[in-house]
């Protein structure tokens, strides 16, 4: 099992690696990487080295890069293959469903995962180098083992989801759309969802949430996400059917 | 008229050692059967042909066997193996070439054969060895470096036939393999065909719906019409019973009225006129000597006579003709 996910992963790098000059993704992986490692130069060299305890660096390798990176890849996982006429023959080989699904799944995994850790270093490497750097600096323990975390986290989350809607899309096209849109709902809906809520509301959820420390509180958020990838990844498992995905 | 070779379930899936076992087997879609109660047995170790126009249910009876599809009736068995429980075993020991080439066309030639390699757990100096085999085989490890992409439709399908090759399967599934390949490739790669056959042991099933092809290199084949078999057994079986033999004659005096004598003897079904020749079918299997000797008789100057059967293709559209 363990040799036929590495297959399906070896192959899905090598397609991420090669780019996209014919049709297919929609986005060339390398340039998406290319912009995600600029971007993450540019602010922390502004900032300087208050970017170590900023949220901003949370958000950014925690968030934001995975979810780019992911979604430029996952969307294409199944629709692309399908649209290619490629997911047939992959189909009648002698992988096992749990393999393809993990393979995809994994292999986007692990590449939103690695960009982001690189940006992060970059980042880091890059708020050194600013005007008023005083000295060196980086980030705290808990700080990266939060990035670290969030990033991985996060980025199985959207490669669980990416792969499901990949499934049920006609086009990889289609496919990035409705996870970029499902995802922004998602993050936006919950900042304004929160926002819409009445003020004393607000202050008893603020209230109620301070009571526990920060470390409580991301340990928390990280199992919350923990639990969303293995639901995920389970639903995919159980709508993983070839039938299916031949005649969609 | 032809009379095709015995359907009954029980002759068709009676060898005991059948590779592939379908009994009664339908697959509908929607309102639509592709498949219709179709029932046959293909004995291991030949290339078997599976013939039908486009739509027939060719394509839909390969995704069947690989339980790619479940049927909506019926069974099939492949190795033995019951195809709805068993499907990853059946696609272990099994080769595919689907309808479309399946290659990745941003990787390389040798990018899509080492993937194929590790599925197929084949080691890091097996998957060296045996793509550089293929690719050489198919005139294509110079080019091993090249994106897919950017290829014409015969190389991709090398490639894709080397894939199916690569982890030496005991069975092959192959849908149209000769489709986009140029003359001297298809008749390459027919060759081969027979040779891993005679060689390994292999068993191939082919679908196509070039009969000069099946006709060539398949021992058995099945014609299916709208998802139901029509006939089955050896081409020879199939073009004898397509209608006795043909005459065909070369000369000068070929008038109407020769025609019309050679229409009146029993010996004969049919006279046509083709071109600069006549063309005779015989009821059963008559002597020619006769029918020379009347048309010597008749005054025509004879310059050549050939005798023959219908060959598969007119007995498949025979067939086709008559379950309309």
């Amino acid at each position: 099992m363990i040799a036929d996910v590495g297959a399906v992963i070896w192959k899905e790098w090598r397609e991420y690696l090669s780019g996209s000059t014919t049709g297919g993704r929609g986005r060339n992986p390398l340039v998406i990487i290319a912009v995600i490692v600029i971007f993450s130069l540019i602010t922390p060299f502004q900032i300087g080295q208050a970017w170590f305890t900023t949220p901003l660096a949370l958000l950014l390798s925690g968030l934001y890069f995975p979810m780019i990176l992911v979604i430029s890849v996952i969307a294409d996982s199944f629709a692309g293959e399908r649209e290619r006429h490629t997911l047939e023959t992959l189909l009648a080989s002698r992988l096992s469903d749990t393999a393809i699904l993990l393979g995809k799944i994994a292999a986007a995994l692990i590449y939103g995962w690695a960009v982001a850790m690189v940006a992060t270093l970059a980042g880091g490497l890059a708020a050194n180098l600013s005007r008023n750097a005083n000295g060196f600096h980086w980030y705290s323990t808990d700080f990266a083992v939060a990035i670290v975390c969030f990033s991985f986290l996060f980025s199985g989350f959207v490669a669980a989801a990416g792969s499901l809607v990949s499934m049920r899309s006609p086009s990889s096209r289609q496919a990035q759309q409705v996870l970029s849109i499902g995802i922004a709902v998602l993050i936006f809906g919950g900042v304004f969802g929160f926002q819409a809520l009445a003020a004393s509301t607000r202050l008893q959820i603020a209230q109620a949430l301070s009571q526990y420390s920060l470390t409580t509180l991301a340990i928390g958020i990280a199992l919350v996400l923990l639990l969303a990838d293995v639901i995920l990844t389970y639903v995919g498992y159980v709508s993983f059917q070839r039938t299916r995905l031949i005649l969609d | 008229m032809i009379v095709p070779v015995p359907m009954s379930a029980s002759a068709l899936t009676r060898p005991a050692d059948a590779i592939i076992r379908v009994d009664q087997l339908t697959r509908e879609f929607g309102t639509v059967r592709a498949l219709d109660q179709m029932s046959f047995a293909v004995p291991p170790g030949i290339i078997f042909g599976f013939l039908g126009a486009n739509g027939a249910g060719k394509t839909t009876m390969i995704r069947l066997l690989l339980n790619l599809l479940e049927p909506s009736a019926g069974h099939a068995q492949v190795f033995g193996l019951e195809t709805r429980q068993h499907g990853n075993a059946i696609r272990e020991q099994s080769g595919a070439l689907l309808e479309f080439s399946g290659l990745y066309e941003r990787l390389s030639a040798e990018d899509n054969l080492e993937f194929y390699g590790r599925v197929w757990h084949l080691s890091s100096a097996q998957r060296k060895a045996r793509i550089r085999e293929l690719l050489t085989h198919f005139d294509l490890w110079d080019r091993r470096k090249e994106r897919v992409g950017t290829w014409s439709r015969g190389m991709k399908q090398k490639v894709a036939i080397a894939r199916v090759l690569l982890h030496r399967p005991k069975l092959i599934f192959l849908d149209e393999p000769t489709a986009g390949l140029d003359p001297v490739a298809a008749a390459a790669l027919r060759g081969d065909l027979r040779t891993l056959v005679q060689r390994e042991g292999v068993t191939v099933f082919l679908t196509t719906h070039n009969l000069t092809e099946a006709e060539q290199i398949c021992s058995q084949v099945g014609i299916i019409r709208m998802g139901k078999l029509l006939a089955f057994g050896a081409p020879a079986e199939l073009r004898a019973s397509s209608g006795g033999e043909r005459v065909e004659i070369w000369g000068t005096g070929l008038t109407a009225a020769v025609r019309t004598m050679l229409s009146a003897r029993s010996d004969i079904r049919a006279v046509t006129e083709q071109n600069d020749h006549l063309h005779l079918e015989l009821r059963d299997t008559h002597a020619v000597a006769p029918i020379v000797a009347a048309l010597v008789q008749a005054g025509v100057g004879i310059e050549e006579v050939r005798r023959g059967q219908a060959s598969l293709e007119e007995a498949f559209l025979t067939l086709m003709e008559e379950d309309k």
